[in-house]
């Protein structure tokens, strides 16, 4: 197992390399002097020479991206153009906002898609397996900002009992120690602090949470189907066991390897869906920089957090597939 | 020679027998399945409104009108049937966009994976057939493409292009390139150790025969199912892009820019105006998404997950 992880962590330096190469080539090929864009826009001439200089931009192509790179290993990702401030610096303080969204959006989307999927399984054809099931297939089919709209309205407007933007009422005093509120909350025994995090997280929450909920829920439902086929479970049931220990304690442990390579794969995919959520839901977390860079032509910004999410892409990635592995030893030996 | 042009023939007969009973045996198979079949007609459907828009459409998709900014829709009662589902914030009739829309998000979708398709067939079957050195280089670059969600790669280079619709396909098109060199090539690899292969290049064909004859129509199965299921990525992609404001340019109809032009009039209760763009999309996703999982059942009972 140790092997197998070390193998998979040496083949992730080439990988990021490329990523690396691939971010800094799309951004270059940006039309447009990237000296001046640094320097801003009313910057004298000498000022955006003296830029050039400073940033190598007069060297060619391979330089620049030594230069660059190099001060990629130091964890320097240059400075924004929009705020001056270091982007690392604003990355890291953002990115607490899209982990606690992600945690939250994924709790759920397991909690609620592997039991819809069991009972879905157990009670196959029943109206119960028909409803959750067509419900997940149009949860797949949903585009995340449309049903983060439409929960907006509802629930914000209409409904008008849930909050449908930011991450905390402003007006509640709050200290910040994470960066996670809820944790924060806990940590500061701040009750109100955490109903109202909590209460913030909920719409993006289900936004969020929805494709994974439904992918959860219909490879739940079919895995279960397949392992409730089994010999060993019409075994355990002869015995006598009750059905409850037979269907969540048996059943369930055999079917959970493709449920987990599911939830891993599409904690990947909660990076892309954040992008849009954070941007519907005003969530200033790592999508809404992006987004915000992008907006701002904002080169070192959208290089910084194209890599950043990038590099989180990969590493869930690798997890999942060490995780894979390791209930899965066949997959080691390959 | 004679006997092998005979070899040849009799194998290309043969071939064919066995091509048209597969066809008949994947329609038989697509027809029995009730959700494919949904989703085929949905997909019909909105092929069909997208070709006759023109027609279809009840008003001009891009007259503005000041005096009609906002305003309901059939449901509001008689006075409103001029605009079925309503206005848009410049007074233009939504369903018009939504029915011109239908063109921009199929045609998206189709390009982006046709260029994806095209692109993903080449990289695959190089690289699985010529293997070695040249394989591995392929792979790892798609490594390195796999490194990105798909929205955040797209959203890249947009930045870099600039929006457009155009640009769009481009974008999404590179992004799905990966994943169907992927799918391609374990099929090719597959194919590649089959024994008519061998008993090919035994008979002395070139590898270009071996390629287009042999090769490519028995790794077809896969490539449609997964380019099925790409157009559905691609068109929720191009919404998302769209949606952002790096997709179409205004005025183009397109239902992701409609739903981010909508929204800040959300929450003054025009809630018909980001609702329907919405569920053009989410029907075209759900119909393709359906007639992807039908095909894959048909042509390709291994890939059920």
């Amino acid at each position: 197992m140790k092997k197998y992880i070390l193998k998979r962590l040496l083949l992730l330096i080439p990988v990021l390399i490329g990523v690396s190469i691939l971010v800094f080539v799309i951004v270059r090929l940006t039309p447009g002097d990237p000296a001046r864009v640094l320097a801003g826009e009313h910057a004298t001439e000498e000022y955006v020479q003296a830029t050039r200089e400073r940033w190598g931009l007069d060297q060619p192509m391979y330089m620049q991206y030594y230069i660059w790179f190099k001060s990629l290993l130091r964890g320097d990702l240059g400075r924004s153009i929009a705020t001056h401030s270091p982007v690392i610096e604003e990355i890291l303080n953002r990115f607490p906002a899209t982990l606690e969204l992600s945690l939250f959006a994924m709790v759920l989307a397991i909690l609620i898609g592997i039991l819809a999927g069991i009972i879905s399984a157990v009670h196959q054809y029943s109206f119960f397996d028909y409803f959750s099931m067509s419900i997940a297939l149009f949860g797949i089919s949903m585009p995340v900002f449309w049903l983060g709209l439409m929960l907006m309205f509802v629930f914000g407007l209409w409904l008008d009992i849930l909050p449908i933007s930011g991450r905390i009422n402003v007006s509640i005093p709050f200290q910040n120690i994470t960066g996670l509120y809820v944790l924060d909350s806990l940590l500061t025994f701040n009750w109100r602090a955490l109903g109202s995090s909590l209460l913030h997280l909920v719409l993006p929450g289900i936004a969020l949470g929805t494709i994974p909920m439904a992918m959860i829920a219909r490879i739940t439902r079919s895995s279960m189907l397949e392992v409730i086929r089994q010999d060993f479970i019409r075994t355990e049931r002869a015995k006598g066991l009750p059905e409850k220990s037979v269907i969540y304690k048996h059943a369930l442990k055999n079917a959970l390897i493709p449920i987990i390579t599911v939830i891993g794969m599409e904690f990947g995919l909660l990076l892309g869906g954040a992008i849009l959520t954070e941007t519907v839901f005003a969530w200033p977390g790592l999508g809404r920089y992006t987004v915000d860079a992008v907006y701002a032509r904002d080169y070192p910004a959208i290089q910084g957090s194209v890599l950043f999410i990038a590099f989180l892409f990969v590493i869930v990635n690798l997890i999942t597939d060490v995780l894979y592995a390791y209930i899965n030893p066949r997959i080691r030996y390959r | 020679m004679f006997c092998t042009l005979i070899l040849i023939l009799a194998s290309g007969i043969a071939d064919m027998k066995k091509q048209s009973s597969a066809f008949s045996d994947f329609f038989y198979m697509l027809r029995k399945n009730k959700s494919a079949m949904v989703g085929l007609i949905i997909i019909l459907t909105m092929v069909i409104v997208a070709l006759l828009a023109p027609y279809l459409a009840p008003n001009n998709p891009l007259q503005r009108s000041l005096s009609t900014r906002l305003k309901p829709g059939f449901w509001a009662g008689k006075d409103y049937a001029k605009y079925p589902l309503g206005t848009d914030y410049l007074g233009r009739c939504l369903l018009s966009r939504i029915i011109w829309g239908t063109r921009t998000s199929l045609s998206v979708g189709f390009i982006a994976v046709l260029i994806s398709t095209v692109f993903g067939l080449l990289l695959g079957v190089i690289g699985a057939y010529y293997g070695k050195w040249i394989d591995t280089l392929l792979m790892r670059i798609v490594d390195i493409l796999f490194a990105f969600p798909s929205i955040l790669l797209s959203i890249t280079i947009m930045a870099a292009l600039g929006a457009g619709l155009e640009k769009a396909m481009i974008a999404i098109g590179i992004v799905y390139t990966p994943q169907m060199a992927r799918v391609v090539r374990s099929a090719v690899l597959v194919i590649k150790e089959m024994d008519y292969i061998e008993a090919e290049k035994a008979l002395g064909a070139s590898h270009s025969r071996i390629i287009w004859h042999h090769i490519l129509p028995n790794a077809l199965a896969p490539v449609i199912v997964y380019s099925t299921l790409s157009v559905a990525g691609a068109i929720l992609d191009a919404a998302a892009l769209g949606f952002l404001g790096l997709g179409a340019l205004p005025p183009t109809p397109e239902w992701g820019s409609m739903l981010s032009n909508s929204r800040q009039f959300l929450m003054s209760g025009a809630w018909w105006a980001a609702t329907f763009p919405g569920l053009a999309i989410m029907f075209a996703v759900l119909g393709l998404n359906l007639l992807g999982d039908g095909l894959r059942d048909a042509l390709d009972p291994r890939l059920r997950v």
